[in-house]
């Protein structure tokens, strides 16, 4: 390539001589060429195959998982084996045999509702999507509701009432449990119910919230207490202190200019309305036909997707957020002169940090850039920081004139400023000094996930009857008398509320595959009423027949939304600031901690969920396991590096988690995920007693009560280097002629500029690489008349959320290969989202990449298979034969993208030892083999495999319109990664249909080819990432 | 043949091993390299007595101490890259092998076009004596009555059991072949009929694409309605599809008539009809991969 036409924005040029480190760059060890690294590269494929016996202790997990199964494998290759064909009874009308159809439905995490569309196909949900007219969905779903259906088929969840005798626990049965019920409750009308305690979950049901006034009407000495191990009441009690009364804060970030981010993760699916928000932010980053674009200010103390996608970045310690808050409000009240009756600034802290230069110049910017922009902006804080930083940006917010603009108010209930954590804590008193004699525990896995100051676990066995309901008998189910399985939310009727209000049904899709009961049929059943989930609901609702049909369909109750409020800000006490929270640098004993939220697990349900446990963690590409995440100074300073086994210390309780070193990470700042280190999750996640050991570590065991989300003291201790972990970061680097190659090139793969440069030479992402006239070797073997099938992924609004990861396991059936696996390379994800940092390792940007198949016209891989097992099609797709295919690899060997994926055993079976060819009378075999998209091909061993273009989805949108002779619509045929986007990034369409948004999205300024110079001609084609940067800190 | 060739090379390898030392040498059999300090690759007889005599030698795990970087130093290490004395009766095995080649590969190719591997003719025993011959045939019901959703469906789904009450709720209430149906109907529980025509797994064969375009039901399924009980008449094999995929006009036809089975092409030139309406129809059947395969 001609290196003088390439515009050299920064990077290239510093790659003057070898050990330079690159500007992008993958991992702390490509940044610094270290010998691991290096000698990792020398190999195209990490682990040879030979080297992995099939009963090295790297595989146990699999032989764990998959049992009895294996002497089953033996009868699997027999001949064609006799099909029957079972057909219904009775056929309901329009239902047609081998087809799917979508029902609306939604799922509830943290107290709020996602609206979603779950497919069925001949009566079973096979995979779960946002639905489109959903508010805080709007069609997109994250990858806790893309793994959600695969729980339905769990053999390992709870299938029958257990209780407990003695330390054993004994199958029950629901009549056993029901007579037992009756009596005690029966007891306790006559005392009111006293010593009687409900702990639920945050739940927005309405039907619940009518339930439990019932259920306090028949008890009323009773008590209620609800416990969700993410629950913070930090914006409720914050907007408390601002307005008088809790609030719930909703935001247009789509009419936003400017945006500050306070340690808030709001493009999280446990953010409320993080789905939305996320749609909002990149809608408003659309530099093409001279649109304007949003500035996003984040400062955190660890990556998000907000950071990574944000234009100045500041990282901070999450204790620090506090007395920025102050400094901003003290900064714009003195400009923005509020009101006598919105009180006083708060004095400008006296905290060291803030003097330092940098936080100086960063602060001042941001202040001068939400003064320019009154009520064009928002400032957002996140769910962890304490009530104070919360009303100081509502203060800060109604100040700058954002509120009833970009920022708006609805009022929240009364309960909502109650601490999760304290609730549980004073019922974990009241039962370990016996004063509670009967809890139903609805949901939620206190007993793992309280605080390890708050011994619920132990205080449960106190409780002479305790009934739990659990889609799994867990560590909270140990401890109960006992254990009713709770049907899965895919199983059940009910209801719940969207962050905005906007009532949504949840509407199963299966009758309960165990038998399990939703909460509302449980309570309803105790309580003496009708136990029937949809009466339950219809009466709550009282819905005409006509309202109530469409309610269902639509999956929301329309005009159902809270009305907006303009609240009126009241003066907010001056905040005080501990020494912690001013100070500058801490040193090691006294470093901060941060528990954020699994963003795969989230905390801990989804343990034993292969597909969760096994994507990459978006920032530290991590599967299988969790980490303590170290900024590079702080690793470097403790002298140590990724995958060192560390014992974190906190008030005296410790636990063990690997070293990951994270670029981005705030110095002194340790973050830890949620939801690992489970002892009765099951065979995925760990269940002790067995050999399965638990998944990662509790982190639970250091959290305390007063702390629960961050908390400073923090000692770290190293026992040097651990096993190997499964990260799928390095993997498919090349030899050192490529590893050079990825140096100089990865300014080209993932291409930028600011947007001052990109008016100036629009086409800059397309000639930032000369690509010569290129003249094929042969004539192209089709014309591409027909369908051009194409896709357009947009850098600027890739988050990294891994949710198109997700979607794509479940559409395609895509096998999970364990954490030994993974560790050796053998990942099977079709795509992939590459993670790219930028610039000095001490404060780096992050860049995200999603890699599906690139579909190359022009195809490498087609040209070397030696028996034509990839083809290209009429429509340029580079169809995969599986039949064909005799495992050469030379096609992955040849493929510049390394797209695709080799089945180096037979994953299924061995893994979750099914297989849908698998025969086996076992019914939870059975069972699992029901998840499989039964309109995509399961691979077997030997066999290499790739993204299709999701050609399943394709085909059967082709086929309807061409019985009705029509032409297919753009946005028709949607792959699976496009419609679970949050971002509306992947745009797929048809490249002919000069009106497709692909092909519009294809003939843009800043779209560019991936590689383009090989004359590969990939259908695949990048927008170039825009940044907005302010000049000030440039 | 390529295995035969190795085989013989190894041969010759193994009678090398045949002359290697007696039992109770330590030294290996084969030559070996070592690499001394400076780099420089030696044969063992090179190296000087210094180095042999070294202990550390013996372990490989500890000649780097001893300055010598060690090749392949353990016998029962090399003997993993020297063939076993059974390794020597290959040739002959292999002259065994080559003169019954030709018998393998008739009976190969004689197995695999056989109607047996290819299901033709398979008619296997339904729970019920249904018989096309007389509901299609004699009384002339048309396909789709029962198949409803093969215009609509990639399934020319078997109707429910409640199609067959329709009219057996009023004829033949009583008769003893029927018990199963009306079992199905009272249990809610499906009659369970064996699958006829049975594509492996990874082909997705669609019937509503068919059956729109003006392929007669006749054209893959033959005269059902002369069948008594249904068996396999055609192939069915990737061949046979693509034969009609590459070449269609034969079994073209209105799309009006498809489920008419003595059918025939107005003037009896099927291939000139066909093409006509090939025509007229736009019809272009794919014969990518991905047309069946997913």
């Amino acid at each position: 390539m001609n290196k003088k036409l390439r515009v050299v924005e920064e990077g290239a040029a510093a790659r003057a001589t070898d050990t330079a480190p690159p500007s992008y760059w993958r991992s702390l060890a490509e940044h610094d060429q270290t010998a691991e690294f290096r000698a990792m590269v020398e190999q195209e494929f990490p682990t040879a195959l030979e080297q992995l016996p099939p009963d090295s202790p790297g595989r146990r997990r699999f032989m764990e998982v998959m049992g009895a199964s294996f002497a089953m494998a033996g009868l699997a290759g027999c001949r064609w084996r006799e099909d029957k064909i079972m057909p219904m009874t009775r056929r309901p009308d329009g239902v047609i045999p081998g087809t799917t159809s979508r029902y609306c439905t939604a799922m509830e995490i943290n107290g709020v509702a996602h609206g979603l569309q779950a497919t069925s196909y001949d009566g079973r949900p096979i995979k779960v999507d946002g639905n489109p007219l959903h508010p805080d969905s709007l069609g997109a779903a994250a990858t806790y509701h893309q793994g959600s259906v695969l729980d339905v088929y769990d053999p390992d969840r709870s299938d029958s009432v257990t209780q407990k005798s003695g330390s054993k626990r004994e199958l029950s049965s629901f009549e056993n449990f029901d007579k037992s019920a009756k009596e005690q409750l029966k007891k306790l009308r006559a005392n009111r119910g006293e010593g009687l305690r409900v702990l639920s979950e945050r739940s927005s049901s309405p039907t619940l919230a009518a339930l439990k006034e019932r259920w306090l009407a028949a008890f009323p000495l009773s008590k209620w207490v609800v416990f969700e191990a993410l629950g913070s009441n930090g914006r409720a009690a914050g907007t408390a202190l601002a307005f008088g009364k809790p609030h719930r804060v909703h935001y247009s970030f789509a009419e936003a200019k400017v945006v500050l981010s306070l340690d808030a993760d709001f493009f999280a699916a446990y953010f409320p309305s993080g789905l939305a928000n996320a749609r909002g932010l990149t809608k408003g980053r659309v530099p093409d036909h001279a649109g304007e674009m949003n500035r996003l200010y984040a400062i955190e103390s660890c990556f998000t997707g907000v950071g990574a996608t944000a234009d100045h970045r500041l990282a901070l310690r999450s204790e620090q957020i506090k007395a920025v808050a102050a400094f901003l409000d003290a900064e714009i009240s003195a400009k923005a002169s509020p009101l006598p009756e919105q009180g006083p600034a708060q004095a400008k802290p006296n905290a060291e940090f803030l003097n330092d230069a940098k936080v100086q110049k960063f602060l001042g910017a941001v202040v001068k850039d939400l003064l320019a922009n009154i009520g064009k902006s928002i400032v957002i804080a996140g769910l962890h920081q304490p009530a104070e930083v919360h009303a100081l940006v509502e203060r800060i917010n109604v100040l700058l004139g954002n509120s009833g603009r970009t920022v708006f108010y609805t009022e929240d209930a009364a309960e909502s400023v109650t601490s999760d954590v304290e609730a549980l804590k004073s019922l974990t008193e009241e039962m370990a000094a016996g004063r509670v004699d009967t809890l139903l525990v609805l949901g939620g896995n206190p007993a793992y996930a309280a605080p390890a100051d708050v011994a619920f676990g132990a205080a449960l066995d106190k409780v002479p009857f305790s009934v739990r309901l659990g889609v799994y008998e867990d560590e909270t189910s140990q401890g109960a008398t006992w254990h009713v399985p709770a049907a899965h939310y895919l199983e059940s009727w009910g209801d719940a509320r969207a962050y905005d209000g906007t009532v949504s049904l949840v509407q199963p899709l299966i009758a309960p595959i165990f038998g399990g009961r939703s909460a509302l049929e449980f309570l309803a059943r105790l309580l003496g009423e009708e136990p029937k989930g949809l009466e339950l609901v219809r009466a709550q609702h009282k819905l005409d027949e006509r309202r109530f049909r469409k309610a269902v369909h639509d999956g929301i109750v329309e005009g159902t939304a809270f009305e907006r409020v303009s609240p009126k800000l009241q003066a907010i006490a001056p905040i005080k600031l501990s020494e912690r929270e001013t100070a500058g640098a801490v040193q090691n004993g006294n470093f901060e901690v941060r528990f954020v939220p699994c963003a795969k697990l989230l905390d801990g349900r989804y343990a034993n969920n292969a597909w969760l446990q096994e994507l990459p963690e978006s920032f530290s590409k991590l599967s299988w396991d969790n980490g303590a995440f170290f900024s590079v100074d702080t690793a470097k300073a403790l002298g140590i590096t990724d995958g060192d086994v560390l014992t974190l210390t906190l008030g005296g309780k410790s636990v063990d988690v690997p070293c990951i070193v994270a670029p981005g990470q705030a110095e002194g700042s340790v973050k830890v995920a949620l939801g690992y280190g489970r002892t009765h999750a099951g065979r995925i996640g760990g269940k002790v007693g067995t050999d399965v050991a638990p998944v990662g570590g509790n982190v639970n065991l250091i959290r305390t009560s007063e702390a629960p989300f961050f908390a400073g003291g923090l000692q770290i201790t190293s026992h040097g280097p651990g096993k190997r972990l499964a990260n799928t970061q390095d993997l498919y680097a090349m030899d050192q002629i490529g590893l050079d190659g990825i140096a100089e090139r990865l300014p080209e793969l993932v291409r930028e500029a600011p947007i001052e440069k990109f008016k100036e030479e629009p086409h800059f992402a397309k000639h930032l690489v000369h690509q010569p006239h290129s003249l094929n070797l042969w004539v192209d073997p089709v014309s591409y008349e027909g369908h051009k099938w194409g896709m357009a992924i947009d850098l600027n609004k890739c988050i990294g959320c891994s949710a198109c990861v997700t979607a794509c396991q479940a559409e395609n059936n895509i096998p999970v290969v364990g954490q030994e696996n993974v560790a050796m390379g053998r990942e099977m994800l079709w795509l992939r989202v590459d993670r790219y940092y930028r610039g000095n390792p001490s404060e780096p940007e992050l860049r995200f990449q999603p890699i599906p198949c690139q579909q190359c016209e022009n195809a490498p891989c087609e040209q070397v298979c030696p028996v034509g097992a990839t083809m290209h099609s009429h429509e340029g797709l580079n169809d995969m034969v599986y039949n064909r295919c005799i495992g050469t690899r030379y096609c992955s060997n040849n493929c510049p993208y390394k797209v695709r994926r080799f089945n180096y055993f037979n994953y299924n079976l061995d893994v979750i030892g099914m297989t849908p060819y698998t025969p086996t009378d076992d019914p939870k075999m059975k069972l699992k083999a029901m998840v499989f998209n039964p309109e995509v091909t399961v691979r077997s061993r030997g066999v290499m495999e790739k993204c299709t273009f999701c050609v399943q989805r394709i085909q059967n949108a082709k086929i309807p319109a061409k019985n009705a002779h029509r032409a297919i619509e753009d946005g028709e045929i949607k792959t699976a990664c496009q419609e679970t986007c949050p971002t509306d990034a992947i745009v797929f369409g048809d490249l002919n249909d000069q009106k497709s948004r692909a092909a519009n999205l294809q003939k843009l300024d800043r779209a560019y080819q991936l590689l383009g110079e090989f004359n590969n001609r990939p259908r695949v084609q990048y927008l170039a990432r825009i940044t907005n940067p302010n000049k000030e800190l440039a | 043949m390529i295995i035969y060739i190795w085989f013989g090379a190894a041969h010759k390898g193994a009678r090398h091993q045949r002359k290697s030392p007696a039992k109770g040498d330590q030294s290996p059999p084969l030559a070996l390299l070592f690499r001394n300090k400076s780099g420089v690759v030696q044969r063992r007889a090179e190296l000087p007595q210094t180095a042999l005599n070294d202990p550390l030698l013996a372990n490989p795990t500890h000649t780097a101490a001893a300055g010598v970087v060690c090749v392949h130093a353990r016998s029962d290490f090399m003997s993993l890259f020297v063939f076993p004395r059974w390794a020597n009766k290959t040739r002959q095995l292999a002259g065994l092998f080559l003169s019954t080649a030709p018998i393998y590969v008739i009976g190969l190719v004689w197995y695999g076009a056989s109607p047996k591997t290819t299901d033709v003719g398979y008619q296997p025993k339904q729970p019920v004596p249904y018989s096309h011959q007389l509901h299609a045939g004699q009384m002339g019901i048309d396909c789709r009555y029962c198949h409803n959703t093969v215009e609509k469906a990639a399934h020319a789904a078997i109707p429910p059991t409640a199609t067959c009450m329709n009219c057996h709720s009023k004829v033949h209430t009583t008769s003893p072949k029927l018990a199963p149906i009306r079992d199905s109907f009272a249990s809610g529980l499906p009659v369970e009929w064996i699958k006829v025509h049975d594509l492996p797994d990874y082909a997705y064969f669609n019937h509503s694409a068919h059956v729109t375009r003006g392929i007669g039901c006749v054209s893959c399924h033959d005269r059902i309605d002369q069948m008594d009980e249904v068996y396999q008449a055609k192939p069915l094999s990737m061949s046979w599809c693509l034969d009609c995929h590459r070449h269609p006009e034969p079994n073209l036809r209105p799309p009006s008539e498809v489920t008419n089975m003595a059918w025939k092409a107005p003037n009896g030139d099927a291939e000139a009809y066909g093409a006509k309406l090939r025509a007229e129809n736009h019809i272009n059947p794919p014969t990518d991969c991905s047309t069946c395969h997913r």
